[in-house]
């Protein structure tokens, strides 16, 4: 071989791995999906929480121009709001309040900010159905990994007053290979990790945490009393300055849907 | 002697690239999300397929398997087998849950003499995050149109849906000794969320 070839050959070298990438569909029995465009709440709706966040600090950065597009990341049925023949409550003043501070404060929500979430559990307690509140938080770990983690469970009154504490000691071990849980859809890698470890142990690493209501729960799954079901409800709270917005899902055919503000929180005035 | 040294260093720059471990940069994710999209309009592909009545059922079985194939692989967790399932939201408020695979063979026996499985152009990739296993997840949201007629071709049922997927994406040296690496996407539990019934219904 020339040297010629040899520089050929060896100029080819770094494209080599560019044929390791394989995306296409594994067969071909036909090709392509007809689709239509999209509807304009498709466009609209807030599907993500990230996405939330972008269109948040987009319109704060726009500054006084962005007024409007903030007012439509609230959610617009919300009878607080004055409408025909209603008058204007206090909710309608503090979000004025949070827009004039948002616009001129321009203070933009990071990405990895304080985030917790209130979840609302369908379960099953000796075959009595009832709803279990959850609050979690989402952390990253030094390698930058999220997860979310139980800070609290709220007391099921049915339930009742055992705590196995011999069992809740085993459970405080936490067993490695945890699902991933980082998704807000219905926290469902959550729950299956509730029902594969059939323990709030392995998600609740903050031993302060776990409380007399968090260990009566935590015996009832152990004794199988408890069974987890779905989510029923779901609320996001993320802090933006002094101001805590709560968010809630909203699956309704208008641009005006997805993950829109449904509440406020004044931090240093928590009474509305 | 200038031509022989500039090869050599050449090579070793080569060689060096080759052994390189891939990382997680912001071109990398992406990738990723390029791919998710792609993954996306196959299961798009298949789910139409399986649902399609004139097809044998030979092809549509051949068309689960393969949609299957596109989500995480079983796995047992304290003694139990699992797999990802499909956890469907009526606007009645029920809801109920089932492996992918049942979910797939029930849209084969849907009662409906023809089915008709449309999509819209708005599929959205979520940001990925590092999950505590060490992959990257993300979620993926589609809307889909599904319509269940009669032989006559009269709608007897029909809703649009939006469906949401969580996605695990890695980054696998598979041809370690080469260097090469392999991006894989793979589909885990989905959210099906009935938005609204069609009129007529």
């Amino acid at each position: 071989m020339t040297m010629n070839r040899l520089w050929l050959l060896v100029l080819c070298i770094p494209f080599s791995e560019l044929a390791a990438q394989h995306a296409g569909p594994q067969t071909n029995i036909k090709t392509g999906v007809e689709k239509h465009p999209p509807e304009r709440f498709m466009n609209g709706q807030i599907k993500h929480l990230g996405d939330f966040i972008d269109r948040f600090n987009e319109v704060v950065k726009a500054g006084t121009e962005g007024q409007a597009a903030l007012r439509s990341l609230f959610n617009e049925d919300d009878l607080r709001f004055p409408a025909h023949g209603r008058m204007a409550q206090p909710y309608a003043r503090q979000v004025d309040a949070f827009i004039e501070w948002a616009m001129t404060g321009k203070t933009l929500i990071p990405k990895r900010g304080v985030m917790r979430a209130v979840v609302g559990i369908k379960v099953s307690y000796e075959e009595v159905v009832d709803t279990l509140k959850v609050h979690l938080r989402k952390d990253y770990t030094s390698d930058s990994a999220a997860y979310w983690h139980i800070t609290k469970v709220d007391n099921l009154l049915r339930i009742r007053d055992e705590v196995k504490k011999n069992r809740a000691k085993e459970a405080s071990v936490q067993p490695s290979g945890l699902p991933p849980n980082a998704s807000e859809v219905s926290f469902l890698p959550l729950l299956r990790g509730l029902d594969d470890y059939r323990s709030l142990a392995p998600f609740t690493p903050c031993l302060a945490c776990r409380d007399t209501a968090w260990q009566k729960v935590e015996s009832a799954l152990q004794d199988g009393k408890l069974t987890i079901e779905n989510v029923v409800s779901n609320r996001i709270y993320l802090t933006a300055g002094c101001w805590e917005m709560e968010l809630s899902e909203f699956i309704r055919e208008k641009e005006n849907s997805g993950w829109l503000i449904s509440d406020l929180f004044e931090k240093n005035n928590p009474v509305k | 002697m200038l031509k022989y040294t500039s090869l050599l260093f050449l090579t070793m720059l080569c060689i060096g690239r080759l052994h390189a471990q891939p990382e997680m940069d912001r071109k990398r994710l992406a990738e990723f999300e390029k791919l998710t999209q792609q993954r996306v309009n196959d299961l798009q592909l298949y789910i139409s397929l399986i649902a399609d009545k004139s097809l044998s059922t030979e092809q549509r079985e051949q068309a689960v398997e393969l949609a299957v194939s596109l989500f995480e692989k079983d796995y047992m967790v304290n003694g139990k087998r699992r797999s990802p399932y499909v956890q469907i939201s009526r606007r009645n408020g029920t809801i109920s849950s089932v492996p992918v695979r049942i979910y797939f063979k029930n849209l084969m026996h849907v009662k409906f003499d023809k089915v008709e499985i449309t999509y819209y152009d708005a599929a959205v990739v979520s940001e990925f995050e590092k999950g505590t296993d060490g992959n990257y997840h993300a979620t993926a949201t589609y809307y889909q149109q599904f319509k269940g007629m009669d032989q006559k071709g009269n709608l007897v049922y029909g809703s649009r849906d939006r469906k949401d997927i969580r996605v695990t994406a890695q980054s696998a040296a598979v041809y370690a000794e080469a260097g090469k690496e392999d991006l894989k996407i793979f589909f885990g539990d989905i959210t099906v969320r009935d938005t609204v019934p069609i009129p007529g219904f």
